[in-house]
Order: structure tokens, then C-alpha cells, then sequence
């Protein structure tokens, strides 16, 4: 469903992410860890076209993002670290543009209700985003990416600021995506959230992937056989460590 | 700057007192006013300008309001730093304001040459004096903001290493005193007295050349500019090429504004606590929430798929943040058109053609550029929320087009009423006034990608110094864009040809400005990231 190989990029001399390759497959959801400055967020931000990489090749559904860019972005979507909205446009709005931009309006006037429902926003449908907090931002950058066909969902901390409610709801529609043989990949820092929602996962450190895999196949690799994944995340990106 | 503005005054001083015919027309108490010593007194105008608002205040409120002191005092920039930022937006809109006056001089001779009017050759001279008045003026004011930004830059962030500095200005200076001191010694040597050798000086190439927006202000002070003279085209080419390479150096060493960026993000994150939040600012303007939420008819009608919804969502941006600002000078513009029309109709008063043309051409000038201005801060919005768009399936092209189209729409809405009432109302004139309304359209196009390419180059509008940029760079690259357009208006009013021809050949010369930039801003908006 996505391919990607030997992605590498360069903000002025430093490497961001440096030859980061992998495969997602279709009803699968990728964790995606690593401390601060591992180049997740770039990686991501690679994946969804907001970047250019300097090296490499990312298939998304057999597109390539470089050459046959609309065909690959139809396909994803992409909910960022800090959501970024339209000050001046309406909950509604807001929503409504995406959905036009997909053209996925009538599908958009259909489900609306019901998802704006699920987040606790129906009543703030003719707000001002800019009067939104940021945990409802969130919830509405999270709803933007459902509304509109994408089978491929990439999710840079999308938890952060969602309430205990909001969690559960994303939780949960990603595993009603997964069941629909959709995909997503999600960068986080909540390593019990990748441990119970995601099949495999990446561990990124200094923009490389070093390791991807299972927890089983972790645990097997490292030797740390009845370590959490915190405690062997630990161990391979402490500085020092090999 | 002091030295800029010594220079300036020994020059013009200079000038001054060695032209006899001024001086005797000063003793004799009498000075013909034609269209020369107009621009002349203009020019004097705005120096004074200029001096009022380089002087340093005494009083930091002169310069500041009082919400600029609240507001910057506090943050961790040096005070002088902002100070001087200020001073150069000023001096930028001194410009401005002198733009204004020089369109006034200029649409004063274009008017001749409008059809039906009778032309003599005198005229014609008049009016390509005009156009090279107002080019010099152009470039000795670009030669004063070079220097201003040179200095600017190099003090506030060391772009350009101390010893070159150092041997540059040295060169400079050296050049300007060795040629003073061989003239001053040919003309003592010759039994002439100092002026005189001053005077030759001052003519001579290189000099000439060394104090090129000097001279040419002391010139042009003294109305007596020879449009033919090398020196004026050289030293125009010199302060084009200067400015430009000037741009490309600077933009090459941005890496060196790291240090000013970490500062201005303390000052923006200060700056952001102490404003409102813009939706609540919008609001108020508008009034009511109800008015706030409701879009007009023309927005609500719309029915888009796909890449229009980006134009759907900018026209409700564009309509919430500034729709109350447009619709009050669409209004204000019907209301002049309308009224200019009763007083011909009711006082049975008698108005030339002329006029009426004039009137048409300043209306589609006053509309068009501040609101091409507003644009750039609507494109520097749109830019920052590059984000939300680049993953959204549309070609960067694509997108460049729709976001030009937009301001394109706004500059078209806000003139076509005014404009379509003109032409009834005063209809013996309505092809002409039509004519003129076709023609500022054509350029409207280049002169929004103009500013949208400059903008994606220095996008972050709170950032006094690419605001200036922006604002600086786009006003050079709209008219250097527009000089095809404007080169086959020229020999259209000369040789009065066909005017239907030459306005699809002026449209077709700006349509190849629009589409080179607009090509450029794509391939730059490919790898465009907004970064604070």
C-alpha cells in the first residue's frame, strides 16, 4: 500500500532522514517512535507531498508521490502534530473545503452529523475555528482526514491534546479503518498506545530506522525477552548505547 | 544615512549655485512654472519629506504610537534596530506617496495622447520627457533605498565581512575625492576658481557615476535633466544592476538572519500574547456575529469542486477579513462616478473629455495597487498555512493560478461597477473609458504574480525586513514585468495606431509577463515551506 525506499533529506547540511526505508500493508498500523529530533515528523511531512525528499522513492498505492502526485495524494491523509486550520472559516467550513477539495461533499453532507457527533463538535458547527481549543482542533483536524475516501492515514501525535473521550474515539476509528483494509501510520511518544494499536512498528534515531518489526521480534532481536517496549526503546536510543 | 543626506545637499548646493540661469531668476524674483520645475518642486517636496523622517525624533512617540511602544519596547530587540526598521517602511512610503504625485505628472501628459484628442510635437516631447523624468526619479530613490539597506544590513547582521566594507566605502570616497582634487587643481591651474572645478567634477563620468541618486536629484531639482545624457542611462543601469545584484547576495546569505529569527520568535510569541485574536478583531469590524457568519450572495451562490474550493475559501477569508474595507470603497467609488455625473448634469457645467479620462485613469491606478498591497497579505496567510494545502491533490500550478485568480476576481469586482456606471453616464465616452478599464485589467494579472512570487521568497510579513522586501522587490519586479506592456502603449500613443490592435497586443505582452511569472512562483511554491 505504501513503499517507501531509502527516503533521505537534508535541511541544509544536516540529514533529517538519512536512507529510511519500509512498507505498509493494507489493514495494517504502523507505529512510528523515536526521541525528539529522530525525524519522524519529516519522514511524515515527506509522505504526505509537504516536503520534498532529497533521495529516495515513496510509492502510494503503486503512485509515485514525485511523479504522479495527485493520484498518490488522493489517497492519503495526513493529521498533523499542530493542526493548522483557517482562523476565519467555520467548523463547518472549514470541513466543507476539505470535503470539496476531494470532492467528497454529498458523502460529506451525509456523515457530518454523525462524525461531528463522534468528537463532540456538533455544537460548535458554526464556530469560529479560531474560538476552538486546541483539543477540539485536534478533533477537527482528525475529522478532516476521515471525510474524505483515503486509505492511507498518516498521523504525526495525533492524541496529543484529545481528551480521555477524544483518545477513545481515535482509537477506535482506526481500528474500524483497519477492519475496512485501511492503513495508517502513527508517530508517537505514548509507547503503551503503539503497544495495544499498532501491528509493527519503526524506531527511528538520528533520521534512521533502526529497527522494524514486531514487539515479539524486538524483544527477540535485543535479547530482552520480558522487557516492555519502553524499556528496550530506552535501551537502543540512550546515548551511549550501540 | 548622514552621509547620504550630506552628500545629497553639498551636491544639490553645488548644482545650485552653478546655474547661472537659476540664480538670476532667484535675484529677478520671477521663476517660470512649467511642467519641469513643477516635478522639480515636487521633488524638493520630498526630500524635505525624507529629512522629516530620517531626523532622528527627539521624542520616541513622534515616531512610535503608542501601541507600537507597548508593544516593541518590551521585547528583546535592540531599540535601534527597531527604530531603523521603522525609518525604512517610512522612507519606503515616502516613496510611495512621491509615486503617487509622479502617476498625477504622468497621466497629466498620457491624457494628450488619448484618442480623439489633437496631438502637437511639442507634447509628444513633453510627454517622453515625462516618462524618463519619472524612470529617474524611480532609480535615484531605488539607488537611496539600496544604500539604506546595505547599511541596514551590514550593521544589524555583519552580512558583508568589515575590511570589504571598509575597501569598498574607502574606494568610494576615494574616487570621489581624487576626481574633486584633479578638476579643483585643472580649473585653479587654468586661472578658474573652485566652482568652476567642482562643477567638472561633478560632471565627469566617474563622479557622475559615484553620485548617481545625488546628481540625479540635483538635477532634477533644478529641472534641467538632458534626457539624452549617458550618464543618466549609465548610472540607471548601474543602480538596476546594483539593486539586483544586491537582492540575489543578500538572499544568498539569508542563512546569516538565523540569529535575527531566534529573536524575532521571542518578539512574535510576545507580540502574539499582546494581540487579539484576528477572528475577534474581524468580527468587530464587521459588527454583529450574525453579519460575521453570513457570507454575501456572491459567495453563497457558489457551487465548486475540487481546486475551487480553494478559490471559495479564499473569497471567504478575503470577504471576512477585509470584505467591510472593500465593500465601503466599492460604495465610496460609485458615489464619486454617480456624483461627478449629477454635477456635470444638474449645474450644467462642461467638462473635458479630458478630464473625465484622467478621472478613469487614476480611479483604475488608486483601486488596483493597494489593493495588488492587500494581496500580498492575504498570499502571506495563504502561505503559512502551506500545510494544509500541499497534501491536498492539486498541482502546484494549480493552486499558484487559483490564488493569483482570487486578487484578480477582488481588483475586477471592485472596479467593473464603477467603471460599467462611467460608461453609461457619461456614455460619448464609453469605449474610451472602457478602454482604459481593459487596460488596467491587463495588468493586473502581472502585477499580482509579481508580489505573489516576491512574497513566496519572503513570506513571513511579520518580519520587518521581508516586508520590506516584499514591498520593495515586488513594486521593481511589477513594473519590470510590465515594461513589454508599457513599451507598446508608448509607441501606440506615438504613432497613433490601431488602439484595438495595440490592446490586444498590450494584453497579449502582459498575458507572457503573467504566465513567465506565474510559472516561476509555481516551481518555487513546489519546494516552498513556511519556516518562522
Amino acid at each position: 500500500m505504501l513503499s517507501v525506499s531509502s527516503l533521505t533529506k537534508y535541511y541544509g547540511s544536516i540529514k533529517a532522514a538519512d536512507a529510511v526505508s519500509f512498507t505498509l500493508y493494507p489493514g495494517e498500523i504502523l507505529g512510528l517512535v523515536g526521541p525528539n529530533g529522530a525525524g519522524k515528523t519529516t519522514t511524515l511531512r515527506c509522505l504526505c507531498g509537504i516536503l520534498t525528499p532529497n533521495e529516495g522513492r515513496i510509492l502510494v498505492g503503486g503512485y509515485d508521490l514525485q511523479k504522479d502526485d495527485l493520484a498518490a495524494k488522493r489517497l492519503l491523509a495526513f493529521i498533523p502534530e499542530t493542526p493548522n486550520h483557517y482562523d476565519l472559516l467555520t467548523v463547518d467550513e472549514q470541513l466543507r473545503f476539505i470535503a470539496m477539495c476531494y470532492d467528497t461533499i454529498d458523502e460529506y453532507d451525509r456523515k457530518k452529523d454523525e462524525l461531528l457527533d463522534l468528537y463532540d463538535l456538533k455544537e460548535k458547527k458554526n464556530t469560529l475555528v479560531a474560538e476552538l481549543s486546541k483539543g477540539m482542533k485536534q478533533k477537527l483536524a482528525i475529522i478532516g482526514a476521515m471525510i474524505h475516501r483515503a486509505s492511507i492515514f498518516l498521523c504525526d501525535e495525533p492524541m496529543i491534546g484529545l481528551d480521555p473521550q477524544g483518545q477513545h474515539s481515535f482509537k477506535t476509528e482506526l481500528q474500524n479503518l483497519r477492519a475496512a483494509h485501511c492503513s495508517a501510520i502513527v508517530s508517537t511518544h505514548l509507547l503503551e498506545t503503539v503497544e495495544t494499536l499498532c501491528d509493527r512498528f519503526i524506531i527511528m534515531d538520528a533520521g534512521k530506522n533502526i529497527f522494524e518489526g514486531t514487539l515479539e521480534e524486538l524483544q527477540s532481536r535485543t535479547d530482552m525477552h520480558t522487557h516492555s517496549l519502553e524499556e528496550i526503546f530506552l535501551h537502543l536510543t540512550t546515548r551511549g548505547n550501540d | 544615512m548622514t552621509i547620504l543626506i550630506v552628500g545629497y545637499l553639498l551636491t544639490y548646493l553645488i548644482m545650485m549655485f552653478h546655474n547661472p540661469g537659476l540664480s538670476q531668476n532667484l535675484k529677478a524674483g520671477s521663476i517660470q512654472i512649467d511642467s519641469q520645475s513643477t516635478l522639480a518642486t515636487l521633488t524638493f517636496a520630498h526630500l524635505l519629506i525624507l529629512l522629516y523622517i530620517i531626523s532622528p525624533p527627539k521624542k520616541m512617540y513622534r515616531i512610535f504610537t503608542e501601541s507600537d511602544i507597548a508593544n516593541l519596547y518590551p521585547v528583546p530587540l535592540k531599540r535601534w534596530r527597531v527604530f531603523r526598521f521603522f525609518l525604512f517602511s517610512r522612507t519606503y512610503l515616502s516613496i510611495f506617496f512621491f509615486m503617487g504625485i509622479m502617476a498625477l505628472n504622468l497621466s497629466l501628459a498620457i491624457r494628450s495622447f488619448l484618442p480623439g484628442i489633437v496631438i502637437d510635437v511639442q507634447a509628444q516631447t513633453q510627454f517622453l520627457e515625462m516618462i524618463f523624468y519619472a524612470i529617474l526619479i524611480v532609480v535615484a530613490l531605488a539607488g537611496l533605498m539600496f544604500w539604506r539597506l546595505v547599511l541596514d544590513i551590514r550593521s544589524s547582521f555583519s552580512l558583508i565581512p568589515k575590511y570589504t566594507f571598509v575597501v569598498l566605502m574607502s574606494s568610494y570616497f576615494a574616487l570621489i575625492a581624487l576626481c574633486v582634487c584633479f578638476h579643483s587643481y585643472q580649473a585653479a591651474s587654468s586661472g578658474f576658481d573652485l566652482n568652476t572645478g567642482l562643477n567638472t567634477a561633478a560632471n565627469t563620468q566617474p563622479l557622475s557615476l559615484a553620485l548617481a541618486p545625488f546628481g540625479l536629484f540635483a538635477d532634477l531639482l533644478l529641472g534641467r535633466f538632458n534626457i539624452l545624457s549617458f550618464s543618466n542611462f549609465f548610472s540607471f543601469m548601474f543602480w538596476i544592476t546594483l539593486c539586483a545584484s544586491g537582492y540575489i547576495v543578500l538572499r544568498s546569505h539569508s542563512s546569516m538572519l538565523y540569529e535575527y529569527a531566534s529573536v524575532l520568535t521571542d518578539f512574535r510569541a510576545q507580540m502574539k500574547e499582546r494581540t487579539r485574536n484576528p477572528a475577534a478583531m474581524a468580527r468587530d469590524q464587521m459588527g454583529d456575529k450574525k453579519k460575521f457568519l453570513r457570507l454575501p450572495w456572491f459567495i453563497r451562490m457558489l457551487r465548486v469542486k475540487r481546486s475551487g474550493a480553494i478559490f471559495w475559501r479564499d473569497m471567504i477569508i478575503t470577504w471576512r477579513s477585509s470584505g467591510q474595507f472593500m465593500k465601503g470603497f466599492h460604495s465610496f467609488l460609485l458615489l464619486v462616478v454617480v456624483g461627478s455625473w449629477l454635477y456635470t448634469f444638474l449645474f450644467h457645467r462642461l467638462v473635458a473629455d479630458n478630464i473625465i479620462l484622467f478621472g478613469s485613469a487614476m480611479m483604475m491606478f488608486t483601486i488596483g495597487f493597494p489593493l495588488v498591497l492587500v494581496a500580498v497579505v492575504g498570499f502571506s496567510k495563504t502561505l503559512q498555512m502551506v500545510d494544509v494545502l500541499k497534501p491536498l491533490p492539486f498541482s502546484a500550478k494549480k493552486v499558484v493560478s487559483i490564488h493569483i485568480f482570487t486578487w484578480m476576481a477582488v481588483i475586477y469586482a471592485m472596479t467593473f461597477l464603477p467603471f460599467i456606471t462611467a460608461s453609461v453616464l457619461f456614455s460619448h465616452l464609453w469605449y474610451k473609458i472602457l478602454y482604459i478599464l481593459l487596460l488596467g485589467w491587463s495588468f493586473a494579472p502581472t502585477f499580482i504574480s509579481a508580489f505573489f512570487l516576491v512574497t513566496l521568497h519572503n513570506p513571513d510579513q511579520e518580519d520587518p525586513i521581508q516586508r520590506i522586501y516584499v514591498l520593495f522587490f515586488g513594486v521593481l519586479l511589477s513594473f519590470l514585468a510590465s515594461v513589454p506592456a508599457i513599451i507598446i502603449m508608448v509607441v501606440e500613443l506615438l504613432l497613433h495606431l490601431n488602439k484595438v490592435l495595440f490592446l490586444l497586443l498590450i494584453i497579449a505582452a502582459n498575458f507572457v509577463s503573467f504566465r513567465i511569472l506565474h510559472n516561476l512562483s509555481a516551481k518555487k511554491y513546489v519546494n516552498f515551506v513556511f519556516t518562522d
